[in-house]
């Protein structure tokens, strides 16, 4: 599965004669590769995303999924391939969690259909290897955040994507369940799916992403994590003088991010 | 759903069916009932009259305006992901009740009343629709063109009313709308019966995919699902049914709101056991209402009036007997 934006750009038109969002994003990502997407609020991340997923049009430039450009694909064809996680919010339906992680089969049932023994196996399945299989009849109201974002992830695991995308995952947990979440891009990885993932933590794209994209400056800025997050692109991109360092722990190196202090901005 | 579950959830509309078959002005016991309806000539001419064309066709409206509303409600209540949502929202009711005044006024048969009533019930959902359209904003708009729309019906039927002849065309409109299942007969239900059969059929086919209609927009749109067909499927069946309803017993109320939560509260709120449930619960639920309406006293007490006498407290007393929000 490869995924890639040409020259992608979008605006928004007003009388005075527009807001441009950002402009000419240049971006791929193959199977097993995890993307995180940087930038400071209102720099177009979720836009970005939006975009990418067929919700908005790009103003200009393209996507491309497997070498085929979006708007060629059926929105059917797309969503078998790629699955949506959005941002856990107070879950107001009273649907148990496997009633919900069950709606994620809706792609595989036919449409005047009910969901088979393949639908309901695939969905215990996917319960099971995330490890909340345990609150399977629990109404989704009576979850945690975390557990309930848990539970949006295996909905969208359930349909066996190749890509999935996931609108800050993390925002709104814990210590401890954030990092659950994490750990779960980890072992997606491993199974070959992608993942792009919007993020308020440069720090989690340090540890998790393969590439970044950074929104929000003079221009975007995509690249492998390790050479575009840096003290210098977080300075004029975020305003925020940070330091990052590596730490050895169990002969694996793991990059922290400290902000320091508050500068000004270059632009705006 | 247990197997044990869907045998009685069948077995109820059944057996109430059979037990108002025997109730009535002249009772009739169930071994004549059993041959009035296999039209054996071993019983009376009047006691087979009675069963054939006046109880079994009324009964049969009300298992099929039970069903129909129950569903038509469960549907609505999916489409808006709100469980005080009703047939009525998008302004059915308003529609159907003017067709069937100005039908009235007009002096159509029954039939014709019933064409009219159908049409404009239609037509009303179709002015809502057109009236929201054009802007992105969901659920809440359609809510406040409908409510727009019911309410513009509302005085168009005030204002045939007013023009009736108040000898002898309002009386008739008055009890009209009040509701009721006494003009039932073979050939309403031969018009009205295919589109409530329809929508009943569709909905429940479409009774998972339903489930769909609590997520977001975004999600929704994330699901690969063609949610432009779903919703208006939806809508549509539902909206027949309830003008069909409406066009061949005048104003039924309640119904929709009552059953579908009656049915919440025991199986929760996946649609494929909500959506089977109401049809069997709201067919038994109207057959037996029906039963009090014309057997409690000499002259036959509305069906709307009894539901509303039912309904009211009995969701006062959901509401405030739930430890939880009522959720969809």
């Amino acid at each position: 599965m490869k995924i890639q934006t040409e020259n992608a750009s979008f605006s928004y038109e007003n009388r005075k004669g527009g807001r441009t969002i950002f402009d000419k994003v240049n971006m791929s990502l193959d199977s097993g590769q995890i993307m995180a997407i940087l930038g400071p609020n209102g720099s177009g991340k979720t836009t970005f995303l939006r975009c990418l997923m067929g919700m908005l049009k790009w103003t200009e430039g393209r996507s491309l999924f497997d070498g085929r450009d979006t708007n060629t694909m059926s929105p059917k064809e797309f969503w078998e391939k790629v699955s949506y996680v959005p941002q856990q919010r107070m879950a107001t339906s009273g649907y148990s969690a496997f009633e919900n992680v069950l709606l994620g089969r809706s792609g595989q049932v036919s449409f005047f259909g009910t969901p088979g023994k393949a639908d309901i196996e695939a969905a215990e399945g996917i319960m099971e290897e995330l490890g909340i299989i345990e609150y399977r009849d629990r109404t989704c109201s009576s979850l945690s955040g975390g557990e309930f974002q848990m539970v949006l992830i295996a909905k969208a695991l359930v349909s066996a994507p190749k890509l999935l995308i996931l609108d800050e995952p993390e925002s709104g947990l814990d210590f401890r369940n954030q990092l659950i979440v994490l750990n779960t891009l980890d072992r997606l990885k491993e199974k070959g799916i992608s993942c792009i993932f919007n993020t308020h933590y440069p720090k989690h794209a340090l540890q998790k992403a393969d590439v970044s994209l950074i929104l929000g400056g003079e221009m975007p800025i995509f690249g492998k994590t390790g050479e575009v997050v840096n003290e210098k692109n977080i300075e004029s991109v975020f305003g925020v003088r940070a330091v990052i360092n590596e730490m050895v722990v169990d002969g694996e190196t793991i990059k922290n991010i400290v902000p320091l202090y508050v500068t000004g901005r270059k632009d705006n | 759903m247990k197997k044990r579950t869907i045998i009685i959830l069948i077995i109820f509309p059944v057996i109430t069916a059979l037990a108002s078959l025997c109730i009535g002005r002249n009772a009739i016991s169930p071994a004549e009932v059993f041959k009035a309806l296999t039209n054996s000539q071993d019983i009376q001419g009047s006691v087979r009259i009675t069963i054939q064309n006046i109880r079994l066709p009324r009964i049969l409206l009300g298992l099929l305006c039970g069903a129909g509303l129950s569903v038509a409600g469960c549907s609505f209540q999916g489409f808006f992901s709100n469980p005080l949502a009703t047939p009525d929202t998008m302004g059915v009711a308003g529609g159907a009740s003017f067709g069937a005044a100005l039908g009235l006024l007009f002096g159509f048969n029954m039939i014709g009343v019933q064409a009219l009533s159908l049409c404009m019930g239609i037509g009303a959902v179709l002015m809502t629709r057109l009236a929201a359209s054009g802007r992105e904003h969901g659920p809440a708009v359609l809510i406040i063109s409908g409510i727009m729309v019911g309410a513009l019906f509302s005085a168009l039927v005030s204002l045939v009313k007013f023009v009736a002849d108040a000898e002898s065309q309002l009386p008739a409109i008055t009890y009209w709308l009040m509701g009721s299942l006494g003009s039932a007969g073979y050939k309403n239900l031969a018009v009205g019966a295919p589109v409530i059969i329809a929508g009943i059929v569709v909905i429940f086919l479409l009774r998972w995919r339903m489930n769909l209609l609590s997520l977001s927009e975004d999600e929704l749109t994330a699901s690969g699902t063609n949610v432009k067909l779903l919703r208006s499927l939806v809508v549509i069946s539902a909206t027949a049914m309830t003008a069909s309803v409406i066009s061949m017993c005048g104003q039924v109320g309640w119904v929709g709101l009552i059953v579908p939560h009656m049915c919440r509260m025991i199986w929760g709120q996946d649609n494929r056991k909500l959506v089977p449930a109401s049809i069997c619960i709201g067919a038994g639920f109207m057959v037996i209402v029906d039963t009090v309406a014309r057997s409690v006293s000499a002259s036959e007490i509305p069906v709307s009036i009894l539901t509303a006498i039912i309904g009211a407290p009995f969701f006062i007393m959901i509401l405030t007997s739930r430890k939880k929000p009522v959720s969809v």
